[in-house]
């Protein structure tokens, strides 16, 4: 019992020590618990990362559907590891080495800015597979509010100066409303579940 | 109404058949005793030839093992009529009978008797057969109770001898029986159970077939010579010595021991063969009801050196060699004609030799058959009290296998399992209860989670969704290529206003001040949000403000490193401080930290060392700033950043942030409510930071790119209004 | 000490709506992602295809650290159940601290089931450390692995409209619970019918079952209740102040 209450009680712990400062500012316990924070997340990643490794080679070993991409992509991450730890270990740059550079600039940088231009293709496809397949007035009201935005963000044309204070005074408010309340939302959220968790009523490190 | 002895079921008291399984009810002997297979030890009814368990060829009731559960002799070995079996003792009237005549046959085996399946035939079972046969009765099947199993079965690996041999019993002029010859492959029905030879005399069982009359003088079967007159004995025929189908293999030999299941004891291959060709009256035929005392003269052995002699030989039977009809009719009636019992108790049934040669009954067992052969309990690994004894016989009492034994398959009564007792709880498992409560609630709904459900369509597959696909997006780069080299008349950037207020803050910060310039954004928004980095780091350092450089996560550093340290002012008026952990946490910590406690820069530099450090003394950061802007594309840096350094900035620090456009509701509420001085939103703000745009300028064009694709997917939106519109005219219910 | 003050009270409205929950016999409104939850799991039982959970890009720190511990209680329950029949779920994370969380559960799960020994070690996939790369690996793990359900719970952005292109395209059936507006907007064309916002909480934890009032969720209405009403005030002080 003592066991499995550890996990819960060690989760409460470390949320009151968290709200403490905010009722007794104590700026050494943040900062404490921010090294702290900052030291286990460096551990969870190094863990992770042989986490990482050890899927992906299980993948290669049993010869799993998609084998060959866990096996680029767990060469891949071992080769940028260990050029990392070269420039940071023999050169003394850390992160900022040129090789490591060099490979940010010239590797990730493109690929994911790749990945980021397809947005709005897959997007603008989604938006008319909308139109064609989905028969609800929901739909209407999400493509007007679509709508809305292009033709008011279609800057260098006449278009927003036609709709420009409509907009400015009806539905910005309501839109920038509507996010608030669902962001209010989302805190309360976070706060209720935090609360649960600091009083054993749910235990969301196992039980 | 008589019931049916093999099913149970009711008939008239006049009928010959079966009404609902065919079986003959002429004769149903009391079900008693049978005959016990000597391969798998399953107890047939009497007048099988071949075990119904597993196909072996069976002897008469002279079997061993043909024991009642008290151990006791067999009473009857219960005969079962059939019509095939009458017809294949016409076959062979004058195969002399190895059993003595016994009493009136029991009822059949499977008819409700509770039979020793388990039961070991002894190695020398004397008086298998009673002398003195209860007569046959018609009895109802159900009303006995069967006799509990012994405790060992014939496969179990018990202790108790098995014999390995069927031995014949002699006949009771001492002429040995002649051997069990083995069992033909196959047994087919010579004709369906349907006709009964006493109601139709006139029938002949081989339609088509004219009765060979004239072929007496070459019967079909030179060992069913007779010497004319009807056999008495007929019935007591030893059908299991003779092979009434054509297919009996050539090879067999008196003299030698031939591969049957039932092997030839030594007595058996030193007997002569009988002397008539009827041979003697098998032990289970005797006993049937009604049937004639053999005659004293011997049935004639079966001649098997005919077979050898290949005049059969492998050839099927020709319809001349079919018996005449009306010695059939003659054999059938004779047969069938209840017998009063014997006044004189039958002689008791000579010494059975033990089953010795299972090889040879192995040799011709069936390869299915041979798996089910009993292991002996040294070589088998299944220990003997592990295996505890079988239930007797379930006699089934209702329904139309009333009567009936062992229709279920038996189960083996397994150990127990001598495990952790079961803990009863109170009350069932908290998953358990929730559980249950989430499918009766579940139930509750109905059928409504199965049919209201709105799922997500999948995308049609086929060639129509990739041409659609394909069509979008050379749509969609046709207009972005369309946008980016070549100018268009609607497009006017005259009517596009820079960010002036965003710009005015940037201009606010004095010469020689300091201005913390967080970068928070990805690969992915580089794009958008590198063009503020540059534009702002150009602008500020123009005027000769110092700016440092920080991140509060590693892309966002890597992204500053990229653009900050290629500068080649770097040191003097630009430094790089890297990635600073905490996520909200660290913003507090690094504006409360003292300048001197900086430490290193990006690059593991020390700071001290840099021109730009050069009055960092011991005064937090948050006192020495004189602006503070936020370059982000994520929602939670910029709610982080505003939340904890609006505690801790000066109130006259102004916090300026330049986010992408979806960005654009969350700042609002901060310009709104001042807690951001200045905001500079999207990709247009950052390309209007230098002023207007002149015609043919990059930014020109990337403007009017970004202008044409919203116009298009505007018309795009329109289009599919127009095509959703059309449909549902169309079609009304759509 | 005003935050200090207003987590004290939203404690004691948490405590207080835990136990008006016993007593009122007033069933939360139903959602419909959490609703198909069951079905789908089912459904994985009986095709012997995997479901797949998405944590998102965030991780145990921050504010974020909520949001992945609410697609934590969807992967417990996911688990639990979908292990009955050994077919375990496939879920992807873009932080190692959730790689580390996601592993414990699905062990913990895993090992109540007695099925522990079973458990591929692939099945918690470290699919991208930044928001963009993790969309990408994503599609690639929905391209290679054919699974029957594909839930995506947790912080999410536009990015995640890759996914659910990939996911729709190979069948999966989706079930989206967004936090986060740019998300639910990203994906509001494939499922109209996601959960946004603080929606996305309310998968209810082990040991509650749909039907039954739930603490979580009327802890939710009390303080969002007390919110607004703290807000008309200030708002009608305002007014009739000015």
């Amino acid at each position: 019992m003592f066991r499995r209450a550890l996990p819960a009680g060690l989760l409460s712990l470390v949320i009151a020590l968290a709200l403490v400062p905010y009722m007794w500012p104590q700026p050494a316990l943040r900062q404490s618990l921010t090294e702290l924070g900052s030291t286990l997340l460096a551990y969870a990643a190094v863990v992770g990362f042989l986490s990482f490794l050890e899927a992906h080679f299980h993948r290669v070993g049993a010869r799993a559907e998609g084998w060959p991409y866990s096996l680029v992509t767990a060469l891949t991450a071992l080769a940028f590891l260990l050029l990392s730890l070269a420039e940071g270990g023999l050169r003394g740059n850390g992160l900022a080495g040129p090789w490591t550079g060099w490979l940010y600039q010239y590797g990730l940088l493109p690929l994911e800015a790749s990945v980021g231009a397809l947005l709005p293709f897959f997007m603008v496809l989604a938006l008319w597979r909308l139109l064609r397949i989905r028969r609800s007035a929901y739909v209407l009201f999400f493509i007007a509010g679509v709508l809305t935005t292009l033709v008011l963000h279609s800057g260098g044309t006449l278009l927003p100066t036609l709709f420009g204070s409509f907009y400015e005074t009806f539905l910005s408010p309501l839109a920038t409303g509507g996010i608030r309340g669902i962001l209010i939302g989302v805190a309360i959220g976070v706060v209720v579940m935090m609360m649960r968790a600091f009083l054993w009523i749910d235990r969301p490190l196992g039980r | 109404m008589k019931s049916c002895p093999i099913c149970g079921a009711p008939n008239p008291d006049d009928g010959m058949i079966c009404e609902q399984c065919g079986a003959s009810l002429v004769l149903v002997p009391k079900a008693e005793g049978g005959i016990l297979c000597p391969v798998c030890g399953y107890r047939n009814p009497s007048g099988t030839i071949f075990c119904e368990q597993c196909g072996a060829r069976l002897e008469s009731e002279a079997m061993p093992g043909a024991e009642g559960p008290s151990g006791e002799e067999v009473l009857e070995t219960a005969e079962v009529e059939l019509d095939w079996v009458a017809t294949l003792e016409e076959f062979f009237p004058e195969i002399p009978s190895e059993v003595q005549p016994s009493g009136p046959a029991a009822a059949p085996a499977e008819a409700g008797r509770e039979e020793e399946i388990a039961a070991p035939p002894p190695v020398e079972a004397e008086g298998l057969l009673s002398t003195e046969a209860p007569p046959v009765s018609w009895e109802r099947l159900e009303e006995e109770s069967a006799p509990p199993l012994p405790e060992s079965a014939p496969w179990m690996p018990s202790g108790e001898e098995i014999p390995l041999t069927f031995e014949p019993e002699r006949s009771p002029e001492g002429v040995p029986a002649p051997p069990f010859e083995g069992i033909p492959p196959e047994i087919a029905e010579p004709w369906p159970l349907t006709e009964s030879l006493e109601e139709e005399p006139e029938s002949f069982p081989f339609p088509g077939v004219s009765p060979v009359q004239e072929e007496e003088e070459r019967p079909p079967f030179p060992w069913l010579e007779t010497s004319g007159e009807v056999p008495e004995t007929s019935p007591e025929v030893s059908l299991l010595e003779t092979a009434p189908f054509i297919e009996w293999p050539p090879e067999l030999d008196m003299e030698t021991s031939a591969p049957s299941q039932v092997a030839e004891t030594k007595e058996t291959e030193a007997a002569p063969p009988p002397e008539s060709g009827m041979g003697e009256i098998p032990e289970w035929l005797r006993g049937w009801e009604g049937v004639e005392k053999p005659s004293e003269e011997a049935i004639p052995e079966v001649p098997y050196g005919l077979f050898e002699a290949g005049e059969l030989g492998e050839r099927p039977l020709t319809a001349l060699e079919i018996p005449a009809e009306e010695e059939l009719l003659a054999q059938a009636s004779a047969l069938l004609v209840p017998e009063e019992p014997p006044a004189e108790a039958p002689p008791a049934p000579a010494e059975v030799p033990p089953f010795t040669d299972l090889e040879a009954v192995l040799a011709e067992m069936p390869e299915w058959l041979q798996t089910l052969q009993p292991v002996p309990e040294e070589e088998g690994q299944a220990p003997s009290e592990a295996i505890p004894a079988l239930e007797p016989a379930v006699m089934e009492t209702q329904g139309p296998l009333a009567g009936l034994v062992d229709v279920l398959p038996l189960n083996l009564r397994l150990a127990e399992i001598h495990g952790p007792a079961a803990r009863l709880q109170s009350e069932p498992a908290t998953e358990l209860r929730t559980r249950a409560q989430a499918w009766q609630s579940l139930l509750g709904q109905g059928l409504n989670f199965l049919f209201g459900e709105q799922v997500a369509e999948p995308v049609p597959a086929g060639l129509g969704a990739a041409l659609e696909r394909w069509l979008l997006f050379a749509l969609l780069a046709g207009a972005l290529i369309l946008g980016l080299y070549w100018p268009l008349p609607f497009f006017q950037p005259a009517l596009l206003t820079p960010p002036g207020d965003f710009l005015a803050r940037l201009d606010q910060v004095p010469p020689g001040g300091i201005a913390l310039v967080a970068v928070d954004y990805g690969p992915d928004r580089a794009a958008e949000l590198e063009i503020y980095l540059h534009r702002i780091l150009e602008r500020l350092t123009a005027r000769g403000v110092r700016v440092l450089t920080v991140s509060l996560s590693p892309w966002g550093a890597a992204q500053a490193a990229l653009a900050v340290q290629a500068r080649p002012d770097y040191g003097e008026q630009v430094v790089h401080l890297g990635y600073y952990p905490g996520q909200e946490v660290g913003v507090v910590r690094l504006l409360t930290r003292p300048l001197s406690q900086l430490g290193v820069d990006y690059r593991g530099q020390p700071l001290s060392g840099l021109p730009v450090a050069r009055d960092f003394k011991e005064d937090p950061l948050a006192a020495r700033l004189g602006l503070v802007v936020l370059i982000t594309g994520s929602p939670d840096a910029l709610r982080g950043w505003i939340q904890q350094a609006r505690g801790v900035l000066p109130s006259e620090v102004p916090l300026v942030a330049a986010v992408g456009a979806n960005l654009a509701p969350y700042v609002a509420p901060y310009r709104e409510s001042g807690q951001l001085h200045a905001v500079a939103i999207g990709l247009r703000d950052a390309l209007l930071l230098d002023g207007p745009a002149p015609e043919g300028s990059p930014a020109f064009f990337d403007l009017q790119a970004q202008t044409i694709l919203q116009l298009f997917i505007i018309g795009l939106i329109g289009v599919g209004l127009v095509i959703r519109l059309f449909r549902s005219l169309r079609a009304p219910g759509l | 000490m005003i935050i200090g003050a207003l987590l004290l009270l939203f404690v004691l409205l948490t405590l207080l709506a835990v136990r008006m929950a016993r007593r009122i016999q007033n069933p939360p409104r139903e959602l419909e992602p959490f609703r198909r939850l069951p079905r789908q799991i089912g459904q994985a039982l009986e095709t012997g295809q995997p479901p797949h959970l998405a944590l998102g890009s965030g991780g145990l720190i921050g504010n974020e650290a909520a949001l992945t511990l609410s697609g934590g209680r969807i992967l417990e329950r996911l688990a639990q159940d979908s292990a009955v029949g050994e077919v375990f779920p496939f879920v992807t994370v873009a932080d190692p601290v959730a790689l580390l969380y996601a592993r414990h559960v699905l062990q913990d799960a895993c090992h109540r089931q007695g099925v522990l020994a079973s458990l591929p070690p692939d099945r918690v996939w470290w699919a991208g450390a930044s928001p963009m790369a993790y969309a990408a690996g994503l599609t690639l793990l929905l391209g290679t692995q054919p699974v029957a359900t594909s839930i995506m719970s947790g912080l999410f952005r536009e990015e995640a409209v890759l996914a659910g292109e990939i996911g729709q395209r190979y069948g999966a059936h989706l079930i989206f619970a967004m936090p986060e507006p740019g998300g639910a907007a990203a994906l509001w064309p494939f499922d109209p019918n996601l959960a946004v916002g603080e929606e996305a909480f309310a998968a209810f934890p082990q040991g509650e079952i749909p039907g039954r009032p739930s603490a979580l969720l009327l802890a939710h209405d009390l303080i969002r209740w007390l919110l607004i009403a703290f807000l008309a005030i200030v708002a009608l002080g305002f007014a009739l102040r000015g």
